[in-house]
């Protein structure tokens, strides 16, 4: 008894110690269901199962490989060479030599070389850029830079100089992230917000322990600098709080104080017979700043991209001369980073004055909601700025020499001081001349060609680029109309040209090119009349010097070439045709679709939208420079009760008068209980799609719409739970465009990282990025992944964007051929994409819910472009959802957008789904849910199993049930005619298994529940039996006195 | 006045300081993860209810050592007190 009772408050606490772990197993349960989707991607299990019953003598393999073993399982390690062969072929294809003074390049066989820079070691080179597109390489996969220049025995590399770089680098901060304050405290405005550090080692550490080595190495010094970029970091810098690290300039993209002493010290070397040349490597994602870069005497610069696992391979392709580089750019590469519009507009922008009503700005819940951000710059994005400005101060109008927006220019604006390379340039180991241009009008289509002979003494390539210049007319100047003077309008490669060899190409330019939006007129796009110019060009810059030459300018007014010195053009090579009246019909309905063509982003147009009545803005117009051009960012202030209502999370459902409660559960068709599988062949408006999702649960429906985390939920068969279920397989899902992330195929064992965007741009070579991609799909065939989280087609409307190295260009246009060539890729081999972010999702700091303001004529001829080609022409079949709003309402929840121009005017059968959507955001929650699927958002990226964010409030109202269903009709169209589908027949039963910690968990929780009853009941008889005890020792004493 | 019973008290409190680290660094690591998926980093103070957790585990260690030392110093006491009973008789 005694011992009983000195075990009374051991056993108390062991008690209440498993009583509390019992609370948790059970709560833990709950919180398990709800991300069984996170833990399922985290763990890598797909808890539904495909039970087949046929003899196997059907084909089901709807989406093959090209590459199998002899007993028919997949060769993952012939698909993985593939990637690697096809991805050095488009990274050396892309990569753009800049300049390359006295031919330093191609570097002479036998050369002794010298690399420089922490970017010259595996692991602080930038495979890919950062955040959920990044894909970790494993460097062991490769060669590294060293090894690779000397494998072929053709150069020896300082290896005291690379192993001191490989030593002292380990630990380097390349492209590290921080929040912005000096104190490392977070950011207060954007806790996602990042700050990117360079890690260049001091000139003077390096000289004092390798210096001597330097001459025995002499040949070349080729210095490997770094830029990244990043989802959720912007490489624009907060100037109120960054601690800059070293940058001069206070610019990311400009270099450091490490990296000038550097270039400082080898061009000083070079001076002093050291070195015979210094070339530079660029490793970025975005244009770096060129202003202190060509201060300095470098014989040779190569942009590099991002390439992936194939960087070093490419990088000695093109520097050894095996191949020619015939990468062109696709971003103006400006002197000064801040010479754009669009960035006096770019940055961290709160409402100002009283915000009272707004909804709570809950940032650790993702929803910034006292954010904007002003497209004041309108179409003027990359060079349609720097070109229209430039032809306007050749022709004197629009006060383009005026000195708004001069950042670099001597006096006034000059385009030779602010642009340094244009849009389209890049140089070539070998040279061509053009000859024989022709257009000649076929329907509906211009065919333009040209004939391209190699003049030089070594094979190479180079893209045709047609350029279209429209008239800006006075109905434009009086109707807020804006014309860039060049645009691109198509693009061809010539094959590889042998020395002396001609190819004549072809570029067929639709005439629906012609068109432009006109958002204050007519509202819809109109064809005007007037002189239109179609000219080819060796970069943008060029082919607008043959329109001006044709136009009748030379460089006695002005005219430079695209280095900045003084060139007439050449007007062969530009062609006048001229539109003889104004057509206001034409193109007032969709080409695709035949559907109206109106205004549909009036609401995020501070011009129209009613709730900013007392506010004006006046965007960038070429009628007057000076005046239009924004002097500081807007200043936006919430000035009605229309605008805090509209910035609410959810504003309420228009019921659909005619909507009716869908069946549920229930077998309707003729043939009895259906699998998805059997409608196969049948159409998106096939009525057997009535009686499938006649079978469809409430629960399944909202669970295939409303659990989207890494994954498209199965809707498993059970005879005893879903009798009615439809046997639709799990889909895999997981994070791009780099590369298929944290999914690898088994026998490689590793990941696969393709070149980034913008290096697959500057390819100019559709062809050659379809065969990518057509990789990138049987990467994910391999691994199991059904559908990727890419690709990513945002504008670089300023240098800044944290996203830029994921997506393709400035351009729309090249960003719209690009992405078709892309989705065509990995559609060809059954893999479902999700085409991001859509749209007006240029910056990463307060993405979350900024509104962004912007008018429909930008909106639709720079930012929508390249979707609406991968969705019209390519048939993309997914969409994502940006996480901004457009105006006061989310993308995702925005009617205009997602229904009347997605699906009205383009025709799109596929699905939406959001971004990576917080619970308990206005992307997330029940509310904006409702409101969301009715505007056309069917998937949510997101896990929970909470009913009141599963559409639990509205199980009785008919709109958003049809919504529902709609939704899990697209989802279920995508799904069938994807991978997912490889395997399964109509015999398949799609079995949902439970995942192992489900079991786990259950063990744990008995056991609890025995240990807990069993130290409890311990500790309750320690408190009982002595007392019992005790009572009766003490009457039995009693009783004996 | 009743004897207050420190090594019980010491005892609760460790349970608590269990499931509250615990709490912290799944938390955290629960964080870092999301996080991780945007090559970002999670703090061990990031949210509010990470502070929470941080102040009561810091409030239940405090508790838990001083009442372990007046556990502690209870026995020397009683035992010092025996001795000099025993000494005594």
């Amino acid at each position: 008894m005694k011992i009983l009772k000195a075990l009374r408050p051991v056993l108390g606490i062991l008690a209440l110690f498993f009583a509390i772990l019992l609370v948790i197993l059970f709560v833990g349960e709950k919180y398990v269901e709800e991300n069984e989707g996170n833990l399922n991607y985290a763990l890598g299990i797909n808890p539904y199962e495909q039970i087949t019953d046929s003899d196997g003598s059907v084909d089901t393999e709807y989406f093959k490989s090209d590459f199998y073993k002899d007993d028919g399982s997949y060769d993952d390690v012939a698909m993985r060479n593939h990637s690697m062969e096809v991805s050095r072929e488009a990274n050396g294809e892309g990569m753009v030599l800049l300049w390359n003074e006295n031919d330093a390049l191609p570097l002479a066989e036998g050369s002794k070389l010298s690399f420089f820079g922490v970017s010259s070691q595996s692991a602080n080179w930038l495979y890919t850029g950062a955040g959920s597109g990044k894909v970790t390489v494993t460097t062991s996969d490769f060669l590294n830079l060293k090894d690779t220049f000397e494998v072929e025995g053709k150069y020896t590399v300082n290896s005291r100089l690379y192993s001191w770089y490989g030593n002292v680098a380990a630990n380097a901060i390349l492209s590290g992230l921080s929040h912005a304050n000096a104190d490392g405290s977070n950011y207060t405005k954007d806790p996602h917000y990042r700050e990117f550090r360079v890690g260049e080692k001091a000139w003077a550490d390096l000289n004092s322990a390798v210096g001597s080595t330097f001459a025995s190495y002499g040949d070349a010094a080729v210095f490997f600098i770094s830029r990244n970029g990043n989802e959720d970091g912007d490489t624009w810098f907060d100037t109120s709080v960054n601690t800059n690290s070293g940058h001069i300039e206070n610019n990311y993209l400009d270099l450091t104080q490490n990296e000038v002493d550097t270039l400082t010290a080898l061009t000083q070397l070079k001076k002093d017979g050291v070195f015979k040349k210094v070339v530079l490597v660029l490793n970025t994602g975005t244009p770096m700043a060129m202003k202190n870069i060509k201060t300095y005497d470098i014989d040779a610069c190569l942009w590099a991209g991002m390439g992936g696992n194939a960087s070093f391979g490419a990088i000695y392709d093109v520097l050894s001369g095996a191949v020619n580089p015939s990468g062109k750019l696709v971003d103006t590469y400006v002197y000064d980073s801040d010479s754009a519009p669009s960035t006096v507009n770019t940055g961290a922008f709160e409402f100002y004055g009283d915000t009272d009503g707004l909804p709570a700005d809950e940032r650790s819940n993702n929803s910034y909601n006292h954010a904007y951000i002003v497209y004041q710059e309108g179409i003027y994005v990359g060079y349609r700025y720097y070109e229209t400005r430039y032809e306007d101060t050749v022709m004197g109008s629009g006060n383009a020499n005026s000195s708004a927006g001069a950042k670099c220019s001597q006096n006034g604006w000059s385009y030779a001081d602010e642009v340094c390379y244009p849009f389209g340039y890049g140089e070539s180991y070998t040279s061509f001349a053009y000859s024989d241009f022709n257009v000649r009008a076929e329907g509906d289509v211009y065919d333009v060609t040209v004939t391209v002979t190699n003049t030089g003494d070594v094979a190479g390539k180079t893209p045709v680029q047609v350029y279209l210049q429209k008239p800006y007319t006075e109905y434009d100047r009086q109707t807020g109309i804006e014309k860039a003077s060049a645009e691109l309008v198509g693009f061809t490669k010539t094959k590889l040209l042998g020395p002396g060899e001609s190819q004549t190409c072809t570029v067929q330019v639709d005439a629906e090119s012609f068109k432009t939006y006109d958002s204050y007129g007519k509202k819809t796009y109109i064809l005007e009349k007037g002189d239109y110019y179609l000219a080819v060009g060796t970069d943008v810059h060029d082919a607008l010097n043959n329109i001006l030459a044709a136009k009748g300018y030379s460089a006695e007014d002005g005219m430079v070439d695209s280095l900045g010195s003084p060139a007439d053009g050449d007007k062969s090579f530009a062609r006048r045709i001229t539109v003889s009246r104004d057509d206001f019909e034409k193109y007032s309905v969709s080409s695709a679709t035949n559907y109206p063509v109106t205004n549909r982003f009036d609401d995020a147009d501070i011009k129209y939208y009613e709730g900013l009545d007392n506010l004006d803005i006046t965007y960038l117009s070429r009628s007057d420079w000076q005046g239009t051009y924004p002097e500081t960012f807007y200043k936006m202030t919430l000035d009605s009760d229309k605008f805090i209502a509209d910035m609410q999370y959810a504003t309420g459902i228009e019921a659909d008068p005619e909507a009716e409660m869908p069946l549920y559960g229930t077998v309707t068709s003729e043939f009895g209980r259906l699998s998805l599988i059997q409608l196969k062949d049948l159409g998106y408006d096939a009525p057997m799609w009535d009686d499938l999702l006649n079978q469809l649960t409430w629960y399944d429906t909202v669970h295939l719409c409303g659990v989207g985390s890494h994954e498209i939920t199965g809707i498993a068969y059970d005879e005893a739970t879903n009798p009615t279920g439809i046997n639709s397989p799990h889909v895999v899902a997981h994070d791009g465009p780099a590369g298929v992330k944290n999914s690898k195929p088994e026998d490689v064992n590793s990941y696969m990282a393709f070149p980034n965007g913008v290096l697959l741009a500057s390819t100019w070579n559709e062809e050659l990025v379809e065969k990518v991609y057509d990789a990138f799909g049987m990467e994910m065939l391999h691994a199991g992944v059904g559908e990727i989280y890419g690709t990513c087609a945002g504008i670089h409307r300023s240098v800044y964007g944290g996203r830029n190295w994921e997506s393709f260009s400035e351009d729309g246009y090249m960003s719209g051929r690009i992405l078709c060539a892309e989705v065509k890729g990995i559609q060809g081999r059954g893999g479902i994409v999700n085409i991001k972010h859509f749209v007006l999702n240029d910056q990463e700091i307060y993405r979350c819910g900024t509104a962004t303001w912007a008018n429909e004529q930008s909106i639709r001829e720079i930012y929508l472009k390249a979707y609406e080609d991968a969705v019209v022409e390519a048939e993309a079949n997914g969409v994502m959802s940006s996480l901004n709003r457009i105006g006061t309402t989310w993308a995702g929840r925005h009617y205009g957008l997602l229904t009347e121009v997605l699906r009205g005017e383009w025709g799109f059968e596929g699905l939406v789904e959001t971004d990576a959507a917080n619970r308990y955001s206005y992307a997330g929650r029940g509310d904006a849910r409702a409101e969301a699927v009715i505007a056309g958002n069917d998937l949510w990226l997101a896990g929970t199993d909470e009913e009141s964010l599963l559409w639990g409030d509205y199980t009785d109202d008919p709109t958003v049930a049809q919504a529902l269903r709609e939704s899990a009709h697209r989802i279920l169209y995508v799904v069938l005619h994807s991978s997912a589908m490889n395997g399964i027949d109509s015999s398949t039963r799609i079995v949902y298994i439970q995942p192992w910690y489900y079991d786990t968990l259950h063990k744990a929780q008995t056991a609890a529940i025995i240990v807990t009853a069993v130290v409890a009941a311990a500790f309750v008889l320690s408190l009982v039996l002595p007392a019992v005890f005790g009572r009766k020792g003490k009457s039995s004493e009693s009783s004996v006195q | 006045m009743k004897k207050i019973r420190w090594g019980i008290i010491a005892g609760v409190c460790l349970v608590f300081v269990f499931y509250l680290t615990v709490g912290i660094v799944a938390g955290w690591m629960i964080l870092d993860r999301i996080e991780a998926e945007t090559t970002g980093h999670a703090s061990l103070f990031q949210e509010g209810w990470q502070i929470a957790l941080f102040v009561a585990d810091v409030v239940f260690a405090a508790a838990m050592i001083g009442s372990a030392a007046m556990a502690i110093r209870n026995k020397v006491l009683a035992a010092r007190g025996k001795v000099c009973a025993e000494v005594a008789k």
